[in-house]
């Protein structure tokens, strides 16, 4: 119960050119955690509000548990939503916001009491139940938005953003909450989210939007150790990978990534993939993580060294870890250090690459050439 | 009540002129209100008395004795219009906020054909003075038979083009999420009107409360027009013919003084109430 089919959606807004959901072709299964992430307008709270049935499906189709469900109004697909403000009914109670979608569903009333009682002690606001939606805090109103959600006991739980309107702290620790209440519950969960690091800290899947289309769908560990493209590789990650425009050349048979400041040889395991031919000798942009650039105060000894002279711009620090900021030419990469390294702005230093790390992507297309080649 | 003395102890001078300035003004704002409680209770001899005094000497209520004696001399007694007035009233303020909210709650949050076309024609209509439209109304009213009943008081005043426009800009500000999760929660069209929609608009509907009770309430027109059989005619009706007819007449003026007061109470209980009621709901509502 509970697994959802996206085939082949599209939503199109009268009077624009450009579809807000584009070929939207997924399958979630069953108790999965979804996480639709992404930058604004990138389509996926549209997607979002197909799937709870507020916006007409352009084209394609959407199942649940097999049942075709364009047409289906929103009371009749079994799910309940978390918005981003919360919406809560003003002029009921906490409890009446809770028993409402109960109460509609002609519940009975003693039944109505202990669910209500059973989701209010799960979030532990049992004794706010008497209260107005307006005497609550922000926390407040989103566990009374989440126990409405709960008490209803649907197949899906949809949530967009429903994290985005509190503090740090307080979102760090619901966070954690609501990953504990869905290994609980158990229920297949959509959650939209802009922010990169909810998706990689919720997700058991991934998916990457950017104007309507999907760029990816993964986990958190391979959206990070393989990104499919340059959007996801950027979007994932903070802060971001970096990027470096290249070429790949042949020298006395071993390719090489190269451009005006470096020349690295390719790793084995890399070449292999790319294979011989001479498809592959084209403009790249090379992407690496700041945990895999290698510094150095100076410049190693010998040619084929790897390392590249730059100097140090400035130095971030974060606590657990400090990012050094280089400048070598107009090329700008970000390094993590251990915050013991000494590093200071306007010094010399060298940086280098964990060659087995590195991402290779085509610079016209921007598609991954790892990708490319599976 | 002593904190508040004690803030005004507190005051600084500005705030303090302010608080003079404005008490001052409601003062004088309120002298025709005390003048018509005052002048309902003077006995005959101090209506006439020159120069005219502002508060009654010597109270009576022989104004209102001799204002029901004379109701009841006539045909219908003064109870009937009074009686008429009430299910008039209690009608039409009924029926404008059930046809204003629908139709607010309609035009405010559904997107249909023709929608920018209804609204426009609504704002149009404001334009219209109700006497331009006297006639129109007049042949409708008789036209469907409604001469000599209630719902031809109720009819003309039905569509409050006002209170829709005020709706409607009032249903428009609360939030489409509130209403779409309404929709997940399973409510139908009619549930999420009644549980949201009516609810969040009360201060809305309080005011056009007030709105329609003073012009219904006031209103002598459709007992004029529409109303042949005096027993169907209301106590505004009465009162302005009884008024009319004693313009010129010296003994009468206990009873125009009487009446005036009668007429005017309703108006201001009324207008306390719901203003509390605007106030309560804006503080409660909750909606940012």
């Amino acid at each position: 119960m509970g697994s959802i089919t996206f085939n082949h959606v599209f939503k199109r807004y009268k009077g624009e050119a450009r579809p807000a959901v584009d070929d939207f072709h997924l399958s979630i299964e069953e108790g999965e955690f979804l996480v639709l992430v992404g930058p604004s307008g990138c389509g996926k709270s549209t997607t979002l509000r197909m799937l709870a049935g507020l916006e007409e499906i352009s084209s394609g189709e959407l199942y649940m548990d097999g049942k075709f469900i364009n047409y289906v109004s929103p009371k009749d697909r079994d799910i309940a939503m978390v918005f981003q403000n919360y919406a809560l009914y003003p002029n009921l109670s906490v409890f009446e916001n809770i028993a409402l979608g109960l109460k509609l569903r002609k519940t009975a009333k003693h039944e109505i009491g202990l669910r209500v009682n059973r989701v209010a002690k799960i979030l532990e606001i049992s004794h706010l139940l008497e209260r107005k939606p307006s005497q609550l805090s922000g926390g407040q109103k989103q566990r009374v938005a989440l126990g409405r959600a709960i008490a209803r006991e649907p197949q899906v739980f949809l949530m967009d953003e429903p994290l985005s309107n509190l503090d740090a702290k307080l979102r760090a620790q619901t966070r954690a909450e609501l990953i504990k209440l869905q290994s609980d519950l158990k229920r297949t969960t959509v959650y939209v989210t802009h922010d990169q690091v909810e998706a990689m800290t919720m997700g058991t899947r991934i998916v990457v939007m950017k104007d309507g289309v999907i760029q990816q769908v993964a986990p958190p560990r391979k959206l990070y150790d393989e990104p499919a493209n340059l959007f996801v590789a950027g979007f994932i990650g903070s802060p971001q990978m970096n990027f470096i425009p290249g070429r790949i050349q042949r020298e006395d048979g071993t390719l090489y990534f190269a451009n005006r400041r470096m020349k690295l040889p390719l790793p084995v395991e890399m070449e292999r993939r790319l294979g011989g031919t001479d498809r592959s000798l084209r403009s790249v942009v090379l992407g690496v993580r700041p945990e895999h650039v290698r510094l150095s105060a100076a410049l190693p000894e010998g040619e084929d060294s790897g390392y590249t002279a730059a100097v140090v711009q400035m130095k971030e620090e974060t606590g657990a870890d400090s990012y050094v900021y280089l400048l070598a030419g107009d090329t700008r990469v970000i390094a993590r250090t251990d915050p013991e390294s000494a590093y200071q702005p306007e010094e010399q230093a060298a940086f280098g690459f964990q060659m087995d790390k590195i991402h290779l992507f085509d610079e016209s297309s921007g598609v991954s050439l790892r990708r490319e080649q599976a | 009540m002593i904190a508040r003395l004690r803030r005004i102890r507190s005051a600084s001078p500005f705030q303090a002129v302010l608080i003079g300035g404005f008490t001052a003004l409601a003062a004088f704002m309120s002298l025709p209100i005390i003048f018509i409680f005052s002048h309902a209770f003077k006995p005959q001899n101090e209506l006439f008395l020159f120069p005219p005094r502002f508060f009654v000497q010597h109270p009576t209520l022989r104004n209102f004795e001799s204002l029901f004696l004379h109701a009841s001399n006539a045909t219908v007694p003064f109870t009937r219009y009074l009686f008429n007035s009430i299910v008039v009233l209690s009608l039409t303020l009924a029926s404008v906020i059930i046809v204003s909210t629908m139709a607010a709650y309609v035009l405010a949050k559904y997107r249909f054909h023709f929608k920018a076309l209804i609204l426009s024609m609504i704002t149009l209509s404001l334009m219209f003075a109700p006497e331009t439209v006297s006639i129109p109304r007049y042949l409708i009213v008789s036209g469907i038979g409604l001469n000599n009943t209630y719902f031809g008081h109720v009819l003309p005043s039905l569509a409050s083009p006002v209170a829709v426009f005020m709706l409607v800009g009032f249903v428009s500000q609360i939030p489409n999420d509130l209403i779409e999760a309404a929709k997940i929660d399973g409510a139908g069209h009619v549930g999420i009107f009644a549980r949201i929609v009516l609810p969040l608009s009360a201060p809305a509907i309080a005011t056009i409360s007030i709105l329609t009770f003073q012009t219904v309430w006031g209103d002598v027109e459709t007992s004029t027009l529409f109303m042949q059989k005096e027993a169907m005619r209301t106590l505004a009706f009465y009162v302005n013919s009884l008024l009319s007819g004693l313009q010129n007449n010296v003994a009468g003026q206990n009873m125009a003084a009487a009446a005036g007061l009668l007429i005017f109470i309703p108006n201001l209980i009324i207008f306390l109430l719901f203003q509390r009621k605007v106030l309560e709901s804006m503080v409660h509502s909750g909606i940012k």
